[in-house]
């Protein structure tokens, strides 16, 4: 069966998208695994549903006290159990909650940040860890740790374009730690060479990482999701 | 703040507590923790003797279990940590969660401490830790003071402690980065790029940001200062020397932009960082 595709957006590149770059894709993600400054507002979110014809899926990266607030605002005013909404979970504190609160109403996928700590637990820990938390996907983009996974009775999406290798929280693009973004990282990314490398790096929003081909067949990887890095604004 | 300092030998131990350092910690060279096994104790005799002698002193000694080990070093591990706690350990310091609840399971007399690379970011997650048997959570390096507020002044009773920014503070997001991967030899974070429009580097705090977190954390209320191990004791003596006068001028009451002031003078003066400078004084 082809995979589903799905496309990777931050909340301001929705608000700048036109609604004919969104409609080659069945499902949007929406937000960002590295960054907090780049997860939806509620009013995004609201937006993103009117805008995109498809389903629509959460992405948050670790999360201070006041970002938990804004991801469960927008997991309160759209989830139920009858509509339930999948979120990529990087945070402990939120992959609790939804497990406490909100396990009617919630699908979770665990992100690429968090997938690198449970990739290194005992395989029956992992297990039970990940069926504890409803955990029913994984956000992967790099093969290697496809073996780890297999076997656990998940799906995977897999990331193309971009392998995360390193985050920070220090905005690299406006010199300052979180707090007032200026979002002077939208639709830009920066090739970064060193003689020692084997290959350039990339940056990306907070983000640090390497260009990545095709996605690997497996059966079970059944969503692509596409994170191009922005063509010709490598500034 | 009480200081918590980081020590590799008995000696460095016996300084430390000498000098007024509130509590120690330190990792086993043969059981996994964060650091080059040289940052570490070297024999189980050695470490031993250090938390008696915490111990006898009346202060904490932590033992650093905040590498993921498993398989055989998993077991070895949950033996050095039993050992160490008839010897009168004061906590282990903790990452994974799997460890976390092999401890707990353990009964031990010491205490559980959420180490700063288990990215605590919010007050669901100490929460969490809390449930897990923790009574101390490190606050990750990358959490400002704004940011940690709440959880300093979190209603669950836990202890935090805050690395000494002003010494040292890496912008990534240690745990979740694999820049080291990439090479397997270098501090990949620290070259200089040939980025667009030039040589370019990771950019991190200056030291008059390092110092602005230093105050909002002291007024946040954080109770525990941790300075981190050093391969040199020399430099470690000198970062610690840095951190009491720190406190001190905190504890004046000063104004952030006056403390921030002398803070920058200071970081320049006494820190690792000049260390000719210190010299020539």
């Amino acid at each position: 069966m082809k995979p589903e595709s799905a496309l990777q957006l931050s909340a301001p590149a929705l608000r700048a998208a036109a609604p004919a770059a969104l409609k080659k894709h069945g499902l949007l993600y929406l937000g960002d695994e590295f960054c907090q400054n780049l997860v939806p507002s509620p009013e995004d979110f609201a937006l993103a549903l009117r805008k995109f014809p498809g389903r629509v899926v959460l992405v948050t990266p670790l999360l201070t006290d006041a970002a938990f607030d804004s991801v469960e605002a927008i997991v309160k005013a759209h989830s139920s159990p009858r509509r339930r909404l999948e979120v990529v979970v990087n945070d402990l504190g939120l992959l609790h909650t939804f497990k406490a609160r909100y396990s009617h109403r919630v699908l979770v996928s665990l992100g690429r940040v968090f997938a690198h700590r449970v990739k290194v637990m005992p395989r029956k820990f992992a297990a039970g860890f990940l069926k504890e938390h409803n955990v029913k996907r994984v956000e992967l983009d790099d093969p290697a740790l496809l073996p780890r996974f297999e076997g656990l009775g998940l799906k995977f999406s897999f990331h193309t374009g971009f392998r995360y290798v390193s985050v920070t929280r220090f905005c690299p693009w406006e010199l300052h730690w979180p707090g007032a973004c200026g979002h002077a990282c939208s639709g830009r990314v920066k090739k970064l060479e060193h003689p020692r490398l084997p290959a350039p790096l990339f940056l990306r929003g907070q983000a640090y990482g390497l260009k990545t081909g095709a996605a690997p067949s497996h059966p079970a990887i059944n969503r692509l999701v596409r994170e191009p890095l922005p063509a010709g604004g490598r500034k | 703040m009480k200081t918590v300092v980081g020590v590799k030998t008995y000696d460095e131990a016996a300084t430390m507590l000498r000098l007024g350092a509130d509590e120690l910690y330190g990792g086993l060279a043969a059981i996994p923790n964060h650091r080059l096994p040289a940052q570490s104790f070297q024999s189980m005799d050695e470490l031993k003797a250090a938390v008696r002698l915490a111990k006898k002193m009346g202060r904490r000694f932590s033992l650093l279990v905040n590498q993921p080990s498993f398989g055989t070093r998993y077991k070895k591990t949950l033996a050095v940590a039993q050992e160490l706690d008839s010897q009168g350990l004061g906590a282990c310091i903790v990452r994974e969660l799997p460890m976390l609840e092999s401890l707990r399971a353990l009964k031990l007399k010491a205490r559980l401490t959420v180490s700063s690379l288990a990215l605590c970011f919010n007050l669901p997650a100490m929460r969490r830790y809390k449930q897990l048997g923790a009574s101390r959570v490190v606050l990750p390096f990358q959490l400002l003071p704004s940011e940690a507020a709440p959880l300093i002044k979190n209603p669950y009773g836990l202890e935090t402690e805050v690395f000494f920014h002003a010494d040292f503070c890496c912008a990534n997001i240690d745990p979740a980065c694999r820049l080291w991967n990439l090479t397997h030899r270098d501090q990949t974070c620290r070259f200089s790029y040939k980025g667009p429009g030039g040589r370019w580097r990771m950019p991190e705090a200056n030291a008059r940001e390092k110092m602005r977190a230093v105050y909002g954390f002291y007024h946040s209320g954080a109770q525990y200062l941790k300075i981190i191990r050093m391969n040199d004791f020399a430099e470690e003596l000198e970062v610690f020397k840095f951190a009491r006068i720190i406190d001190r001028l905190l504890k004046k009451g000063q104004s952030e932009e006056e403390f921030c002031r002398l803070g920058e003078k200071l970081y320049f003066t006494v820190s690792r960082h000049a260390r000719s400078a210190w010299k020539k004084r």
